[in-house]
């Protein structure tokens, strides 16, 4: 009865933290531009993040280990050092787009500009942290941010054709702004498979003291937890769709994506957008910056855990403080909300292969996963996707920033 | 020279995407859905973009829709959604 609790909150939790400030911008420019046409690019992303979310849950079941501290020790640190300060760099980045996802959120509310909420709203996250247990920090934003069903909620009232729904999921290029639709493709699932998504789910496989009767709670947990979530994520896309692209209005200010969902709820739809935005980013901020030093702490193999006193994991919490401080700087000095979430998508699907392919030779090793070793399928769904998609960020990165001078 | 064409026909696209946006925050606002200090900023923003993009004449209108938004006159605001859609 405990484990099927468990399994339970596992994909709420998964449901309500699924979307961030990346999913919410991405989906609704996509979706104001491109109508219906980017869904598959959220499916695509969404089976990837269900094979990485299971196998990071796997993996540290079965090795004990966390990724990060294996990854070390399998390559050694000199092999290690750079895609792990690339995918350190991404975090920053990320959690920077988190944290003014937030503050616009709160711009959004009070007039006040955004830049001003930056080091109250540094301070709170931090405060959280430094406060609170690693259940708490899961469960408690991913409970809130169960109000972004108001999403799917808007599709069933604003009512969507069933049959151009089921094209969005076809591939397809349009006829004009190519660059800036495979731009957005590689954004999606950027923000659809970030790294730190599945770091953090394998250290807190570790935190949660799952053993080998989790396999199956943690296939389950993956699968539904993830699917529900990428749901969310194309209804941004189906609301941005149905009620900005008919306006003419393009997603390209936060101003612009907060009027989506006044169509659908009238008064509330604004208020509920802020809230979906604010809560969102602010639990998805949570998760990276104990991801970040999660990550630190175990490549240089200190002491480290959400459950462990600030003082019993010194230079632990002073990672997620350090990171949390520099975050708040970049939003501090005012770089455009939008433009910085758009390109840290970008770059998070760049840098993927560095972190998801030396994953993938680990849960192909019998020595770390005995009997557990990945399948050839799921070798190859992940690798097809991560590598692809990064050779598409190479291509499309260039022609955004041309296009968009 | 395709490029620069690309760039023209994006920057007009977004002009008239933050016309657009200004209409729909200000029929929205009129119609109490969406709060004043949303709908000021949106405007002025709006505003800034359309006087530095590629249709600055746009600016102007919206500006009197913002100090209408501004003054709290849901009946300016009325009349100039009217007048702007109709040009």
């Amino acid at each position: 009865m405990k484990k099927i609790l468990g399994i339970a909150l596992g994909i709420v939790t998964s449901i309500g933290g699924f979307l961030d400030v990346g999913s919410i911008a991405t989906s609704a420019q996509a979706g104001a531009a491109f109508g219906l046409s980017l869904l598959w690019a959220v499916l695509l992303g969404t089976i990837c993040v269900i094979f990485l979310v299971e196998m990071s849950g796997r993996f540290s079941i079965v090795s004990g280990h966390t990724i990060i501290d294996a990854i070390r020790k399998r390559f050694g640190f000199a092999a290690f050092i750079v895609p792990f300060a690339a995918t350190l760099l991404v975090n920053l980045l990320v959690l920077a787009a988190e944290l003014g996802g937030v503050c616009v959120a709160l711009q959004l509310l009070t007039g006040i500009g955004f830049q001003l909420w930056a080091i109250p709203v540094a301070l709170a996250l931090w405060m959280l942290l430094w406060l609170a247990t690693f259940d708490m920090v899961e469960n408690g934003a991913a409970l809130l941010g169960l109000v972004t069903l108001c999403f799917v909620v808007a599709i069933f009232v604003l009512g969507a054709e069933p049959v151009e729904l089921a094209a969005g999921f076809v591939p397809s290029l349009p006829a004009e702004d190519r660059a800036h639709y495979l731009f957005l493709v590689v954004s999606i699932i950027g923000a659809t498979i970030a790294p730190y998504l599945f770091l953090f789910y394998s250290s807190g496989a570790i935190e949660d003291k799952w053993d080998k009767s989790y396999i199956t709670a943690n296939r389950v947990i993956a699968t539904l937890g993830m699917s529900f979530g990428g749901l969310i994520s194309m209804a941004v896309i189906v609301v941005a769709a149905l009620a900005l692209k008919p306006a003419g209005i393009r997603v390209e200010q936060y101003e612009q994506a907060a009027l989506m969902l006044v169509p659908a709820y009238g008064g509330w739809g604004f208020y509920l957008f802020v809230a979906s935005l604010a809560i969102a980013c602010f639990g998805a901020a949570l998760e990276l910056s104990l991801a970040s030093a999660y990550s630190v702490s175990q490549a240089f193999g200190w002491n480290w855990g959400e459950n462990l006193k600030p003082r019993e994991a010194a230079r632990f919490s002073t990672t997620y403080s350090a990171f949390i401080a520099a975050a708040g700087l970049i939003v501090l000095v005012g770089l455009n909300p939008m433009k910085l979430t758009l390109f840290s998508m970008a770059i998070t699907a760049l840098v993927l292969p560095l972190t998801a392919l030396p994953f993938l030779v680990l849960m192909n090793d019998p020595r770390y996963m005995g009997s557990h070793v990945n399948s050839r399928f799921s070798n190859a769904v992940v690798a097809l996707i991560v590598v692809l998609t990064a050779i598409l960020a190479v291509v499309s990165i260039p022609l955004e920033l041309i296009g968009s001078k | 020279m395709a490029a620069c064409g690309d760039q023209d026909e994006q920057k007009l696209k977004s002009a008239r995407s933050w016309s657009a946006t200004a209409l729909v925050v200000a029929r929205h606002w009129e119609q109490g859905e969406v709060p004043t200090a949303y709908a000021k900023r949106a405007l002025r923003k709006a505003s800034e973009e359309l006087a530095n993009g590629a249709l600055p004449e746009a600016a102007e209108p919206v500006d009197e829709l913002r100090e209408a938004v501004e003054r709290g006159d849901r009946a300016a605001v009325r009349r100039l959604i009217t007048e702007i859609a109709g040009r």
